[in-house]
């Protein structure tokens, strides 16, 4: 098949044309062949969308391009600028063609800027390395840019430092820095992954007037499948290092035909599905790129795989609904067999049969209360000075948090980073004396438990941590893993082992894992060992801190479900962590959304998903792109403006009025009660939210709106 | 493959540290099986041979009373060997109790074990070993391996109490803690294995300093005294005749040199093998 590819000539009219792009690294177990023959053009004035999911190749190709992988990686193929060959130039010729005529944005914009030197003086360093121009020249240009990438006050700003912006605005002012040689190509490498989704759709906006201001062609790597389907013209699905689907990027949404991506689509969560729905996970793990065989590279996960799957890889080939305008291409051995996402009448993924929750048939207000929390603070101090440290200012992390969680009841605690869901959680679990307010977890005080009712308590709150790598022993082989909640907890020891391969059993791993090491696992399994732990003493909650932000998108679908299925199956609370909206949204029953360490709205999942009240959770819905690109692009954003402000300050009046487009938007004689009331949760009567678990926001001017 | 196996794998690929551990293998050899495959024990004297230089029958000569040199540079080198390796473990182990405890429980024990760190630091080892020596003469060597380790952990330490404050904060141990797991469970189950490497590499390292200092110790007669004979001592024995009877000195001096460099190359491999940082450098 690599042979036909090598023939297509390159695309003389395309800015970018890369064909049978290879990538090989060194490793101890032999050649990692990270990209295995990439074609791929990107016209003038096109955005191109590469997805795919974590060692996909999709960042190694553009490192590729632009000549920036490690020495030891062994690139061959031939890429393509404007007719003149890219591979194979010395890093002098390059220089001379990255920043000026291929510019890019990288994932973290902190480690893109030298630290010691100022954002103006590095912009304007960009613009005189490849333009002669003055000084003052330059300067007044790179003023220019920041203006234009939205940072307020460019003329002050420019003399700021890299870490007196923040995550948002240095991603700014690096698009700045991209499009001041008015390049042809910008390749932006995940360059919304770090940020918080209300700056993400910032980003992607700022990323679009820089676009248009440059009539430049944009190459997209992202993992993400909503903001392909906001931003994108044509999108190339990678897996296994190489393109599996290629085309206009309404058909590869509309009309997938590679199991791969109908899979990726099916396991995305979306905002607009309900309570308790599946999501379809892809089983099993992306391909060890060493030594693969001569077969599909996702031949182990595809549900409809037969026995020339095996036998031979597919080319990457058109596809019978391909035309000359709109050219298809898909490598599957089955792809024509597929319409609409279903071969033979059946859909490929089949959707997984979950467990219907018990608890639904009690009213909630007679299930028992398994944690209360009222107004709790949590405050660190910020220290100056490294021998004498005082104290200089206070971070005020969660300032008056109030819920409750019932038996068998899923509750989601949201908002971006910073806003104190993580520092909510880790307080209640420390079990310890408070700052303010009180914790009371299955009827007992948590401040005032004795040595025995601390453990006693420990035994049924359970904890599962964000990153599964971190938060299993990489020592321990997974059976002791599992056996140690058993041990700390007394367990007979004969008992622990058949206990061990129960709890195995139970999240879907095999007896024989459990003389395996961590690092043998793939991080969707990796996670299971995490959640079977927390099982392992049958504990009554279950605080799950971002448990699938680390995993990829066809991983965590399968997570997700698990988590589903345990709850319904053993009747377990939840108190789920999470920065991603749509993956609570068919977990959790109830959601509440944090904002500078206060809960803004509470309320059932479907009425703040549906009926959201508060003007930031309508501004986060908005933000939290949908992988559709006819509905994406139909829908209205609200952008918010600015960042978080910062959590040192107490704030007089609402907490969120400084970025609110309702506040913005009110005359002047209304907005009295935003200016010096802190709002509290109500309903939009003004009514004050009790306990009776009905929905409530922070809000003077609650008003409903779709943003879905 | 397993990790050690990927560790090994890559100490293969250092042709020094393979020749360091050959190196120390067969002095290891020679130390505790030499005696046998010579005539002569250390503390037996010729009648026939004083002051001669090496032949077959003395193959590195003999001492100014007749005794054979490489029987006692054997012997020698079995307590130069004995105490570094002891030094090693000790002080290591000692290093990492105090330091983990430190990092891990914060607060008064933080303070207090920093505290002694820091004075140990500041005292001078050798005048204090030099000081202390002369009351424990006369008893067993083990005393001298207490004095030599006392003094030689701190730094170490300091080490481990940095790695255990990074490790407190990953989440495995922030896991078990809110599983109920007792502290001392923690440290010893979690974090301590989990500088595994860096333990072993600072225990090699710590043998060879040890080795010298003992050397140096004893060739100034604080350290190792009669009648037990260590490099040191024999060293020191043969410094005046060391420009007109050269294999007086020669031998001892030399092993001690190959033995130090040995030990130090083999620890530079493991380092090299085990540090996650080189393994770019590796793979060229």
């Amino acid at each position: 098949m690599t042979e036909e590819n090598s023939v297509i000539a390159h695309d003389p009219s395309a800015t970018l044309s890369v064909r049978d792009l290879k990538v090989t690294f060194p490793s101890e177990a032999g050649a990692v062949e990270a990209v295995r023959g990439v074609n791929f053009d990107v016209h003038p004035g096109e955005v191109v969308g590469i997805v795919g999911e974590s060692g996909s190749g999709k960042s190694t190709v553009a490192l590729a391009v632009m000549g920036l992988l490690q020495n030891s990686a062994r690139v061959t193929g031939s890429a393509h600028f404007k007719g003149h060959e890219l591979l194979g130039l010395d890093d002098k010729a390059l220089s001379q063609i990255r920043g000026r005529s291929v510019a890019m944005v990288f994932q973290d914009p902190l480690s893109a800027f030298t630290p010691v030197y100022t954002i103006g003086a590095q912009i304007s360093e960009a613009i005189r390395i490849h333009q002669d121009v003055t000084k003052d020249q330059a300067n007044a240009r790179a003023i220019e840019l920041l203006d234009l990438v939205g940072i307020p006050q460019a003329k002050d700003r420019i003399r700021s430092f890299p870490h007196e912006f923040s995550g948002g605005m240095r991603q700014r002012a690096m698009i700045a820095m991209a499009i001041a040689n008015d390049p042809d190509l910008i390749i932006a490498d995940e360059p919304t992954t770090a940020l918080d989704v209300t700056v993400q759709a910032q980003i992607l906006d700022v990323l679009e007037t820089a676009r248009q201001a440059t009539k430049a062609a944009l190459l997209l790597i992202t993992h993400d499948l909503g903001v392909v389907a906001g931003t994108c013209d044509r999108v190339a699905v990678m897996y296994g290092g190489r393109v599996v689907e290629t085309s206009e990027v309404y058909s590869v949404f509309k009309q997938p035909q590679m199991p791969y991506t109908i899979g990726l689509l099916g396991a995305v969560p979306c905002l607009d599905a309900g309570v308790g729905e599946p999501l379809i996970p892809i089983e099993g793990a992306p391909p060890n790129m060493v030594n693969l065989p001569d077969a599909c590279p996702f031949v182990e996960r595809c549900p409809i795989a037969i026995d020339v799957c095996r036998e031979r890889e597919p080319g990457l080939d058109e596809t019978l609904t391909s035309t000359t305008e709109n050219v298809h291409q898909v490598a599957c051995h089955r792809s024509n067999e597929i319409v609409d996402g279903r071969i033979d009448g059946q859909p490929v993924f089949a959707l997984p049969e979950l467990g219907a929750i018990a608890h639904t048939a009690i009213a909630r207000a007679d299930r028992e209360v398994v944690i209360d929390v009222k107004d709790l603070i949590r405050q660190y101090p910020v220290r100056k000075g490294a021998v004498l440290s005082r104290r200089v200012g206070t971070v005020y992390a969660v300032d008056g948090v109030s819920f409750d969680v019932r038996t068998g009841e899923a509750l989601a605690l949201v908002g971006e980073s910073g806003c104190g869901k993580t520092s909510t959680v880790t307080e209640i679990l420390e079990l310890r004396k408070l700052k303010g307010g009180s914790v009371t977890i299955f009827g007992k005080n948590a401040a005032e438990l004795s040595k025995d009712e601390k453990q006693e308590v420990r035994r049924n709150l359970q904890v599962v941590f964000q990153d599964p790598q971190a938060s299993l022993d990489p020592r321990l082989p997974v059976g002791d893993i599992l056996a140690e909640p058993l041990k700390t907890h007394g367990m007979p020891k004969e008992e622990q082992r058949p206990r061990v391969l129960e709890l195995l059993s139970l999240v879907g791993l095999e007896a024989t894992h459990a003389d395996r090491f961590p690092a043998e696992f793939s991080g969707g399994q990796r996670q299971r060992i995490a959640i079977a732990r927390a099982l392992a003493l049958n504990p009554q909650l279950i605080i799950l801190d971002e448990p699938v932000s680390a995993l990829d998108v066809s991983i965590q679908a399968g997570v997700l479900n698990l988590l589903t299925e345990l709850r319904a199956r053993l009747g377990l609370a939840y108190i789920f962590v999470a920065h991603d909206l749509s993956v609570v949204r068919q977990t959790a029953d109830r959601v509440a959304v944090m904002y500078l360490g206060r809960i803004i709205e509470i309320g059932d999942t479907d009425d703040v998903f549906n009926r959201p009240w508060h003007p930031y959770t309508q501004a986060l819905l908005s933000a939290v792109p949908i992988p559709d690109p006819v509905r994406e692009r139909e829908r209205h954003r609200i952008l918010l403006t600015g960042d978080q402000p910062s959590p040192t300050v107490h704030y007089e009046g609402c907490r969120f009025r400084s970025r609110c487009f309702r506040y913005q938007a009110l005359p002047e004689d209304q907005t009295q009660d935003c200016r010096t009331l802190d709002p509290s949760l109500t309903d939009p009567t003004g009514h004050n939210l009790g306990h009776e678990g009905t929905h409530g926001a922070a809000c003077f001017h609650i008003e409903e709106r779709d943003v879905v | 493959m397993s990790r050690w196996q990927l560790v090994w794998r890559r100490f293969q690929r250092n042709k020094s540290a393979i020749f360091g551990l050959c190196v120390i293998a067969v002095l290891f050899i020679a130390a505790f099986f030499g005696q046998f495959i010579t005539q002569w024990s250390y503390d037996q004297i010729d009648a026939n041979a004083f002051l001669k230089p090496p032949s077959t029958s003395h193959w590195f000569g003999t001492s100014q009373i007749g005794q054979d040199v490489f029987a006692q540079t054997m012997r020698g080198l079995q307590k130069s060997l004995i105490i570094g390796f002891l030094v090693g473990v000790i002080s290591t182990g000692l290093a990492a109790i105090v330091g983990a405890t430190a990092g891990y429980f914060g607060g008064a024990i933080e303070r207090a074990n920093l505290f002694v760190i820091s004075l140990l630091l500041v005292l001078p080892s050798f005048l204090i070993i030099a000081i202390v020596s002369p009351r424990i003469r006369g008893q067993s060597w083990l005393w001298l391996v207490v004095l030599i380790s006392v003094f030689s952990w701190m730094l170490t330490a300091m080490v481990v109490y940095n790695l255990t404050l990074s490790l407190k904060q990953r989440e495995f141990v922030t896991a078990a803690r809110f599983m109920g797991v007792r502290p001392f469970t923690v440290i010893t189950r979690h974090i301590l294995p989990n500088m595994a490497s860096f333990l072993i590499i600072d225990t090699t390292l710590t043998v060879g300093g040890a080795i010298l200092l003992e050397s140096g110790l004893s060739y100034f007669g604080f350290g190792v005294q009669p009648p037990d004979i260590s490099l040191g001592t024999l060293i020191a024995a043969g410094t005046g005749s060391a420009l007109t009877y050269v294999w007086l000195f020669a031998f001892a001096g030399s092993i001690l040199t190959i033995l130090v460099l040995a030990v130090s190359l083999v620890g530079d491999g493991l380092r090299d093998a085990i540090d996650p940082q080189s393994e770019a450098k590796a793979s060229l």
